[in-house]
């Protein structure tokens, strides 16, 4: 039996592999209130970095190497391009269309590079070796090493906004820029620090990603939609219902498609059908996603339920 | 020796469907602030239409009962367009016109739910549409064949031997100009005005007893009409379609010449769409030239990415301002 193990085990991996790139897309967006569509190269740049450096150092450094250059990339594409944009024109609109132009400009540029290296389809030197096998069921060392990573990064990155100043910085110059300039806060590095924290997870997420599959110049660009669709489950501004969005969609791309695949038999090529339905989902008939929900309210509808 | 007549026809019908697709795209953004992140799903629509529709009529009309995409079927196609002119031209016809009101019908079953969103969301649930359609159309076999596509779409002037190519770019620049002409006498009007109050406040708009809501509906399904005239043109010019030629990029190409010509101005549009025109064809020029090491489509790409971007920040009024609607109270105010 192993259908919904083997299914729940993959379900897992993305879904903490996809919560990474949609927290930084949430962080992102989070500065200027605009959705950023260069996200997915910054997972690209990463993935191309570990690969090609996964060749001469450990794998583990090359994740770090490739975290530090994203997360360089990251702060870069603010301050050249979104943050003096954000200054003068302002249109949200325009934002758009420029991160777009930026994707595409980074996309062909590694393309170009690639094409003339010959490295257009690569994988990273990673030795996945199993660690349990139950009746087919495998759990590898890329499983264990992602989930840790992930949370690792999750963990300290909750308690970083939280605990420290310069993190309670962060989140009060994202929450209301005017009022924390007014009290002394420095928006647009603090705006230059978001990008480059989302460069970083971008970076690891990267990384882990080109293990799981290949590296090719469109990974960001493919995944990008899929990963907006956790951050919009998470309203595009909430930390935790980002996490959750990234899980629920490794859970519909992976659990609930093979289900599918038995039960109906439908083409697992639809799978990315799964998060695009819940965008459009959600965006029609929640668009503030998981943000707007209150947990004592939701606690108290569902005691309010119980003694109905 | 160049083949001089050739590659200013197909120059001009490459300006023909950028034009058409900007100007439909300056129609929604332009005028009315709709941002179309999807606007190549309705040019998809077009070009699957006429693809289809095309392929099907011809094998019914022979009778043949093999399967569209089968070689056989495409010898057919073939020499049905060259023996035929008369069936050819009205079918060629009846697809383009097939295609105006089928994309019309996805840009207003579209626009129902979509447009009661804020502007980066529709933007979001817009390019996701194109998507869908994209993933639908090349996992589903019997439209156009999935990821193989359809080949030889017959060219309604393939009995002309060797002038199909000025022919047909007769007909697609005559179409480009006939929706310019309308587009401007339709947006030079009370109605111009109207879309434009609805672009710069729609609250206001509101108060004064406009439905915005229905009227952007309009202004959507007119434009996904109008792409998906460019879209059957394409399909006929390149005789093949495929589902994965409609990637976003399209729409990319589209908003760099609306951007950069100028928003809310026709002509400014068709500026733009000349400028790109020629940066396109010089690019591919210049590939046949020297031997690059790469692939010259990521070299074009870099360039709109990066004119796109210094355009933004530079000039994000484009190469020409928006003016003044013309509607006749203009004009006599002028002359006072």
């Amino acid at each position: 039996m192993v259908f919904p193990f083997d299914s729940i085990i993959r379900s897992i991996l993305l879904g903490s592999l996809y919560s990474l790139m949609a927290l930084g897309l949430t962080m992102t967006y989070k500065t200027g209130r605009f959705p950023n569509f260069a996200h997915g190269e910054l997972i690209t740049i990463g993935a191309y970095t570990s690969a090609i450096f996964s060749r001469y150092v450990d794998f583990t450094y090359a994740s770090l190497i490739a975290a530090l250059v994203s997360a360089l990339t990251g702060g870069l594409m603010y301050i050249l391009v979104c943050g003096p944009l954000l200054k003068r024109v302002g249109k949200i609109l325009f934002l758009m269309v420029a991160t777009f132009s930026l994707g595409l400009v980074l996309r062909s540029l590694i393309a170009l590079l690639a094409d003339i290296y010959g490295v257009m389809n690569i994988k990273p030197l990673f030795v996945n070796r199993i660690i349990i096998s139950i009746n087919g069921i495998v759990i590898n060392t890329l499983f264990i090493w992602s989930l840790l990573a992930s949370w690792a990064l999750v963990v300290s990155l909750h308690l970083f906004l939280i605990k420290t100043k310069l993190g309670k910085k962060m989140r009060a110059a994202a929450n209301n820029p005017t009022l924390a300039s007014i009290m002394g806060i420095n928006t647009d590095r603090m705006a230059t620090l978001s990008w480059i924290f989302a460069g970083m997870l971008a970076g690891v997420a990267g990384s882990f990603w080109g293990a799981l599959s290949n590296v090719t110049p469109y990974v960001g660009w493919l995944a990008l939609l899929t990963f907006f669709a956790a951050s919009v489950i998470g309203g595009l501004t909430s930390f935790f219902g980002t996490i959750a969005g990234g899980y629920i969609i490794g859970f519909a791309e992976n659990l609930l498609m093979d289900f599918l695949n038995i039960s109906l038999g439908i083409d697992t090529a639809f799978k990315p059908l799964m998060p695009f339905m819940i965008i459009v989902v959600v965006l029609l008939l929640r668009p503030s996603g998981l943000a707007g929900i209150s947990f004592q309210k939701a606690l108290s509808m569902i005691r309010g339920m119980k003694r109905w | 020796m160049v083949d001089i007549v050739g590659l200013i026809s197909s120059t001009v019908i490459i300006f023909s469907l950028y034009s058409l697709l900007s100007l439909s795209l300056n129609l929604e953004y332009g005028y009315t602030g709709l941002p179309n992140f999807g606007k190549v799903a309705f040019q998809a629509v077009g070009a699957f239409v006429c693809g289809a529709f095309t392929a099907y009529a011809i094998s019914f009309i022979v009778g043949s009962t093999a399967s569209i995409f089968s070689p056989e079927s495409v010898q057919i196609r073939i020499e049905f367009s060259k023996m035929n002119i008369l069936p050819t031209v009205t079918i060629f016809i009846v697809s383009l016109i097939a295609a105006c009101i089928i994309s019309g019908l996805f840009g207003y079953a579209v626009s129902k739910p979509a447009l009661k969103l804020r502007e980066d969301y529709l933007a979001l649930i817009l390019l996701i549409f194109g998507e869908i359609l994209r993933l639908i159309v090349r996992n589903y076999y019997p439209l156009v064949g999935g990821t193989h596509g359809l080949a030889a779409i017959p060219n309604p002037f393939s009995w002309s031997g060797e002038f199909v190519l000025p022919l047909y770019s007769v007909i697609t620049i005559i179409v480009t100009l006939l929706v310019f002409i309308f587009l401007q006498r339709l947006l030079n009007s009370p109605y111009g005005r109207l879309l434009k109050a609805i672009r710069d406040n729609e609250l206001a708009s509101q108060v004064l007893g406009k439905e915005s809501v229905r009227i952007k509906g309009q202004v959507l399904t007119l434009a996904s009409s109008i792409a998906g005239l460019s879209g059957g043109l394409y399909a006929f010019y390149s005789s093949y379609v495929v589902a994965d030629d409609f990637i976003p990029q399209k729409t990319f190409d589209a908003w760099l010449i609306v951007i950069l010509g100028g928003a809310a101005n026709n002509k400014g549009v068709l500026t733009g769409a000349l400028v790109i025109t020629i940066l396109d064809r010089s690019i591919q020029y210049l590939s046949g030239l020297v031997r690059f090491p790469f692939e010259v489509n990521y070299l074009r790409y870099i360039i709109m990415g990066l004119i796109m971007i210094i355009i933004l920040y530079y000039k994000p009024s484009g190469m020409i301002k928006e003016k003044p609607v013309k509607t006749p109270a203009v004009q006599v105010l002028k002359h006072e």
